[in-house]
């Protein structure tokens, strides 16, 4: 214990300091030059996005269709109307599956490999070399990374939503025991535009925090090649964590 | 010039530098030696600011380096190369653009002026035909030598090795510090070594600092060295015989 808190949660405090003071330092720190952060940008977009969304198509393409069997299985009583599977499946998608499955393939994928990128960088002096040449290597590694998370985020999560989506109708259509045309007015009755600017500030949330917590991990990573093990694990897990509890605290917010 | 005073430094209670004090002319090569956990590479790190003092001052030039802003800082050390033990080079670009990049980063020049600096660079090192290679294609020595291009690429007014010659086969420790002596010598750079070779010590440093038990215990030319009177410092040259 120190003084009347206990050691870990002076640890988490002074965690959100660092990292606070860490993303200050990056986003205030001079771009020296647009067409290296222009290049740095879009080699992490394409990572962050374009590599990462086979996985997540079919993450969201198996959570669609599990989600509406499982629907389906606890409609099967003849009072409730078919259109109800439409309903529930493509709400439950567009707010909660479509952002969080996406957040959890992020969590593991890409945070993991941030963190072990900047960890490497840090245990061979990278780091150092780029602030000694004058560069604030915080403002040069963490700017492109978070940024390319945040504006790829949504689109990730838009191919998932209209993935899973797709994958719970045609589930539903080769069921037997729900019409396409149910399915369709089900989930037309329940959409909203509100869901969808929902479901886009979960995704941005959620790529800020899956990028700049990695980064955090990262760029503080200790020790060898055990330290940036240790880190690439930490940043999966300590992503995954924020990222349910920043879902659960935009539910109490927005809903 | 450079000038260390009074500096102290400790990690986790246990001190490691304990009242350091000497300073180093322009032009000069200082080579700072010491056995292995002695606090050679924390003191380097002092002088390029990566470190700051528990107690005393780091300055150069004029400037201390303690008392700058981070915006301050990396001003200063726009003025610093630095050759890192591994070469710190960095995997994703190419040796090319490794040497360009402080040159893109921090300066307004054309892509044609660029070119022609990196060449002249990796002409100066002998590694122009490996301008579009990876690093991880290059043997210990070329990262080094890339390394080396990339520290003075700007011109820079003082340059820090770290162990510039660890890892490496006699005959290329030789290239390596032939480098850093014209480097010193025609270009006149302020040059600070950090280094267990005391075969390059001896070649090219104009002065040598012994680093004991945290604290300077020998400062002087490489002649003083030679003719040590303090049984220390003798036992380490004797250790280290083998190298001359």
């Amino acid at each position: 214990m120190t003084g009347v808190l206990p050691d870990k949660v002076v640890a988490l405090f002074r965690h959100v300091g660092r990292f606070v003071s860490l993303l200050r330092e990056a986003f205030g720190s001079p771009i020296y030059d647009r067409s290296t952060y222009r290049q740095n940008l879009a080699r992490e977009m394409k990572q962050v996005g374009v590599e990462s969304l086979p996985i997540v198509a079919l993450a969201a393409a198996f959570t669609g269709g599990v989600t509406t069997e499982q629907t389906i299985y606890q409609m099967r009583y003849p009072l409730i109307p078919e259109s109800t599977v439409g309903a529930i499946v493509v709400p439950s998608i567009i707010l909660e599956f479509g952002a969080l499955i996406t957040a959890f393939i992020l969590a593991g994928r890409v945070s993991a490999r941030i963190a072990a990128e900047l960890g490497s960088m840090r245990t061979n002096g990278q780091i150092d070399a780029l602030n000694v040449m004058g560069i604030s290597a915080s403002g040069y590694l963490i700017w492109p990374r978070v940024l390319a998370g945040v504006l790829t985020f949504p689109l990730l999560y838009i191919v998932a939503s209209v993935v899973g989506g797709a994958a719970g109708f045609g589930v539903a259509a080769t069921s037997g025991s729900v019409t396409p045309a149910e399915f369709l007015t089900g989930a037309r009755s329940f959409f909203t535009g509100f869901m969808a600017v929902y479901g886009l500030v979960k995704a941005v949330v959620f790529g800020f925090l899956i990028t700049a917590i990695a980064c955090y991990v990262g760029f503080y990573t200790e020790g060898g090649a055990q330290g940036v093990g240790r880190s690439a694990t930490r940043a999966a897990v300590a992503t995954c964590m924020f990222v349910l509890v920043a879902d659960y605290l935009l539910a109490l917010l927005m809903l | 010039m450079i000038e260390v005073e009074n500096v102290h430094k400790g990690f986790g209670g246990t001190p490691v530098l304990e009242g350091v004090d000497f300073a180093i002319e322009q032009c000069n090569l200082f080579a700072i030696v010491g056995h292995s956990g002695s606090g050679k590479s924390v003191l380097l790190r002092h002088l390029v600011g990566l470190l700051q003092p528990d107690r005393g001052h780091v300055r150069v030039g004029d400037t201390n380096l303690a008392a700058l802003s981070d915006d301050e800082l990396e001003a200063v050390r726009t003025r610093f190369g630095m050759l890192f033990q591994g070469g710190a080079l960095f995997d994703s670009m190419t040796v090319y653009d490794n040497v360009a990049l402080p040159l893109r980063l921090h300066t307004d020049q054309p892509e044609s002026e660029i070119e022609a600096r990196v060449m002249e660079e990796l002409g100066r090192v002998e590694l122009q035909a490996a301008a579009d290679q990876t690093p991880a294609s290059l043997s210990g020595g070329q990262v080094k030598r890339v390394a080396l291009a990339r520290a003075i690429v700007r011109k820079p007014q003082y340059l820090f090795y770290d162990e510039p010659s660890s890892g490496l086969d006699p005959e290329t420790s030789s290239v390596i510090d032939a480098l850093i002596e014209q480097l010193s010598e025609t270009l006149c750079r302020m040059g600070v070594m950090v280094t267990h070779d005391m075969h390059s010590v001896l070649s090219i440093a104009d002065q040598v600092g012994f680093l004991y038990e945290g604290q300077m215990r020998f400062v002087g030319t490489v002649e003083e060295l030679r003719a040590c009177n303090d049984p220390v410092l003798c036992d380490f040259l004797e250790a280290n015989a083998y190298q001359l």
